[in-house]
């Protein structure tokens, strides 16, 4: 009998409950609300600040899908002591992120020089830390698409602010912030319709005796 | 050649075959890797029917490798399961003598 690699199981164990798609969809609708609904809604003369509490979206997926899709399919399961010490350093990280975006946009909206002279440069000094800790976020999550996805707006933010001035704001933002992300959502939802088909809803709790 | 002095020439070190069962050798890989999980959880993972997971966890749950709490969780019941200590040390020690028993063949 071939011994079961333990490591590798555990692995398969943690990473099956990336199949609903959930996290996918939660990531691309957080990118979305964060750099494209503003940019849209400002070019429809709408308050920007009616697209902050999309900003909570992810959260809400996250905890009603699981609650709700996830969980009832999937069953429950509770990981080791080192995995819940990630989630820790989860949590912290993710911290890190909302506190150094509220800098930076604090920093761009008080008319520092850097970055009215040097608009890529100064996007890349945003962009680059943002996506190390998104990265950080996508190690401590063990979910490998993340580093893709991290990759893709870390790119994207230099690109905009450079191609801004020749394409023209908002659609700028639109096109590249929010086509990866529809295309993000989009797999995300790919993904849990796999998993609905896959893993259909018990009828009821299977009793063990 | 290296003398091994546990066992003699011939002899099948003893293991135990509660464990060796496939299925129930997956089943307690699984709730060795993890702290606790659901009835459903294991059966996604190992594949088994729930007739056959129901059967083989019950054995171990009578050789006291497994441990089984129902509990409702918004008035809907639940059942966890998870390795006793005697379990982890009958799984570890199952595995280290496998380990011997390949090591000593290949």
């Amino acid at each position: 009998m071939d011994m079961i690699d333990l490591k590798e199981l555990e692995k398969k164990a943690y990473q099956s409950v990336f199949q609903d798609g959930l996290w996918d969809i939660a990531w691309g609708v957080l990118f979305f609300a964060g750099w494209a609904l503003i940019p849209i809604l400002e070019s429809l003369d709408i308050s920007r600040y009616w697209g902050y509490p999309a900003l909570f979206l992810p959260a809400v997926i996250i905890t009603l899908g699981k609650r709700f899709i996830t969980v009832p399919r999937m069953g429950v399961v509770n990981f080791s002591p080192a995995r819940q010490r990630r989630r820790i350093w989860l949590i912290a990280c993710v911290v890190a992120m909302v506190l150094f975006s509220s800098l930076i946009w604090t920093m761009s909206e008080t008319s520092s020089s850097i970055w009215r002279n040097d608009p890529f440069l100064s996007e890349m000094l945003v962009a680059l830390p943002i996506m190390a800790i998104f990265w950080v976020v996508a190690y401590l999550m063990d979910f490998s698409r993340l580093y893709l996805y991290a990759a893709v707006f870390g790119a994207a933010m230099p690109v905009s602010r450079s191609l801004g001035p020749s394409v023209g704001e908002p659609l700028i933002q639109i096109l590249i912030f929010g086509i990866p992300s529809l295309l993000i959502i989009t797999f995300g939802l790919l993904l849990l319709v796999r998993f609905l088909l896959k893993y259909p809803a018990p009828s009821g709790e299977i009793i063990h005796d | 050649m290296t003398e091994n002095h546990q066992d003699s020439p011939g002899q099948v070190p003893e293991i135990d075959r509660l464990i060796h069962e496939p299925a129930r050798y997956q089943i307690m890989a699984l709730l060795h890797v993890v702290e606790s999980a659901d009835f459903i959880f294991i059966k996604n993972q190992t594949q088994l029917t729930a007739g056959n997971l129901s059967s083989h966890i019950a054995r171990l749950e009578t050789a006291g490798h497994v441990e089984v709490n129902k509990e409702f969780v918004n008035r809907k019941p639940r059942t966890m399961m998870r390795l006793t200590e005697k379990g982890r040390r009958a799984f570890q020690t199952y595995r280290q003598q496998m380990k011997q028993m390949l090591g000593d063949n290949s």
